[in-house]
């Protein structure tokens, strides 16, 4: 009878067209849809990293592909074994993770979490200008920290000076300028992990809090048993894409020190680039460049085992 | 056993009474107030100091300490107005760049967002989590092969190729963050658009673009913005013709001088929309990119 009562036409032809669509043609128009994004990726990234693979056996300079002389694992080993160079950068680049993903975790958290305590429109307006570094470029915020650490026009000196103490040669110091680099880079990066946290945090629901609270939980008891197991996989998302990043790290190193001085801040990405674009050697180059996915792929996947052991045990 | 009780709830109650309450509330919350400042100070002052210099003269600029407080001019940007035929045309390169990429990426991401928040298929998951890890692998490693073909195919220095590198890095977060917007509109409205009559194409324009408008905007704008910032690819695979402003700003480094003016300057216009884009997208920036949803 309901079905008598629907007018003529335009529904009964839809709801027939509804039911025609077999479920194989939805799925089929699902699919279809992922195409031009997987393709483009496949294009773009994917197939030349697998053809680098290739590259990376054999010995050739980098504007022609026509002397290629295969050589097996001859510039992993030259790499690995040999290479001075890639040691110091191998050990800056972890230095520079380590410090850097652990300043940007512990702050970004920090204020993820004093964020939460705060009203909507606090929020709202601090938001914004927390998110600012985070949307400049890094060719522009190593630059304006090298003004930040310059030893006689930068900020920094120019505050230690104002308050009595020695200025001192941040940039030209090795230890002291992986030390800037970092504190640079956590600038920057520090406002991802906040986003994400405080995204965490705000979709957390009440009533474990309720709960826990008439129970008589303390704050730090709350934290501990609620708010913590809640955002680990957000935490542990997070510390993936920031870990990943911070090893291929460019820009600001780049524009900050250049990898000096010496090669005291020299970090992978920009041996790569200098082994690639002003050495030309191509199939070292490709090694190398292999190595560093390597080095993200293991730890990725070690982030990832990290999140199922904690998914299954809570 | 009462002498016990009586002093612990006499514990209690001085712990839980109202002064002490409300005094360990207040230094919490000063605390908080204090961390944020200190916080919000550390990341505006860089910010400002870069203004301030593109602000300042050569001769303010060289004191030491620096000057804090000055008389602002527009000096510096009048100066780089009058040899302005390069960087205009940077300008142009970046925004042209950044819209292409916009456009590439929102177009193809939407139908791969659409198609994760709608319809579930084998493989599901698995092809969405790869589409995300794809981001998690460094683009470097692609840059050698990538070079070679894209420079027979004449795509190094060109508009195009760039922004189809653009797209490709950033097709994951947005297929991510669209997913979520997607998500966001409820099924059933899509549902009953079509048994009022609305095609399947004509439910997703008239009702699901619509609702998830701000979402895809915003998703534009976080594109657009790690498009119009990117340096490496920019610097590796431009040279003249599809020259970016990163690329420009950091070739006031010259033989270990730097034209701090001219740095400033041009950082300075790099950043300026970005404060714009800040207070748009930040609201959607934090529904987009909550990844905890995904486990």
């Amino acid at each position: 009878m309901a079905d008598a009562s629907w007018p003529r036409g335009l529904p009964q032809r839809a709801r027939r067209r509804i039911r025609s669509i077999s479920i194989s043609r939805l799925q089929l128009l699902g699919y279809s849809l992922l195409v031009p994004s997987f393709a483009i990726i496949t294009v773009i990234l994917i197939w030349p990293s697998v053809q680098n693979i290739a590259l990376s056996f054999f010995d050739f300079r980098l504007p022609q592909r026509h002397h290629m002389v295969f050589v097996g694992f001859d510039n992993y080993i030259r790499l690995l074994f040999e290479d001075r160079l890639f040691h110091r950068a191998f050990i800056n680049t972890s230095i520079f993770v380590v410090g850097s993903v652990t300043l940007q975790f512990v702050l970004g958290f920090a204020i993820a979490l004093a964020l939460a305590t705060k009203s909507h429109w606090f929020r709202r307006i601090t938001g914004p200008i927390f998110t600012l570094p985070y949307m400049i470029s890094p060719a522009v915020v190593g630059l304006t920290w090298r003004l930040m650490w310059h030893y006689n026009l930068g900020l920094i000196n120019g505050a230690l000076s104002w308050v009595g103490l020695e200025p001192v040669r941040w940039l030209s110091t090795p230890e002291l300028a992986l030390f800037a680099v970092i504190i640079t880079e956590v600038w920057r990066n520090t406002p991802f992990m906040t986003i994400i946290l405080v995204a965490g945090l705000i979709s957390l629901p009440v009533e474990p809090y309720e709960s826990a609270t008439i129970d008589g939980a303390s704050a730090w008891q709350r934290f501990k048993w609620i708010t913590m197991p809640f955002l680990i996989p957000t935490i542990t998302v997070g510390l993936l894409l920031q870990t990943v990043f911070a090893i291929r790290v460019f820009g600001i190193v780049f524009t900050l020190t250049g990898g000096g001085p010496g090669n005291a801040t020299l970090p992978l990405g920009i041996l790569l680039y200098r082994q690639t674009f002003r050495y030309f050697q191509g199939g070292y180059s490709a090694a190398l460049a292999i190595v560093m996915l390597v080095v993200g792929l293991v730890v990725s996947f070690g982030y990832l085992s990290l999140l199922k052991k904690g998914g299954e045990t809570t | 056993m009462t002498c016990a009780d009586t002093s612990s709830s006499a514990a209690f109650a001085a712990k839980h009474s109202p002064i002490w309450y409300r005094t360990r509330r207040m230094l919490h919350r000063s605390f908080i107030n204090v961390f944020l400042l200190t916080a919000l100070a550390a990341t505006i002052i860089p910010i400002y100091w870069m203004i301030a210099t593109s602000l300042k003269t050569t001769a303010q600029m060289v004191v030491s300490p620096p000057l804090v407080v000055f008389s602002p001019t527009i000096e510096n940007y009048l100066a780089l107005a009058g040899r302005s035929r390069w960087l205009l045309r940077n300008l142009i390169n970046s925004v042209s760049i950044t819209a292409l990429t916009s456009v590439l990426t929102l177009f193809f991401g939407s139908m791969a967002g659409f198609s994760f928040s709608r319809y579930r298929f084998p493989g599901h998951r698995f092809l969405s989590f790869t589409i995300l890890w794809t981001r998690t692998l460094p683009p470097i490693v692609a840059i050698v092969p990538l070079f070679l073909w894209m420079s027979d195919m004449g795509l190094v220095d060109s508009h195009l190729g760039l922004s189809l590198i653009y797209t490709a890095l950033n097709l994951p977060f947005a297929v991510w963050m669209l997913k979520n917007f997607f998500d966001g509109v409820p099924i059933q409205l899509e549902e009953a658009a079509m048994i009022d009559g609305c095609s399947r194409i004509g439910a997703y324009r008239r009702v699901t673009i619509p609702l998830a408008a701000p979402g895809m905007a915003a998703t534009a704008i976080f594109v657009g913005v790690l498009a119009w910032n990117e340096f490496m690819f920019a610097l590796i695979f431009t040279n003249v013709r599809a020259k970016t402003l990163p690329v420009v700003v950091m070739e006031s480094i010259v033989e270990d001088k730097l034209y701090w003016m001219d740095m400033a300057t041009i950082g300075t216009i790099i950043m300026l929309p970005m404060f714009l884009f800040a207070v748009i997208i930040y609201r959607h920036l934090v529904k987009g990119l909550s990844f905890g949803a995904m486990k």
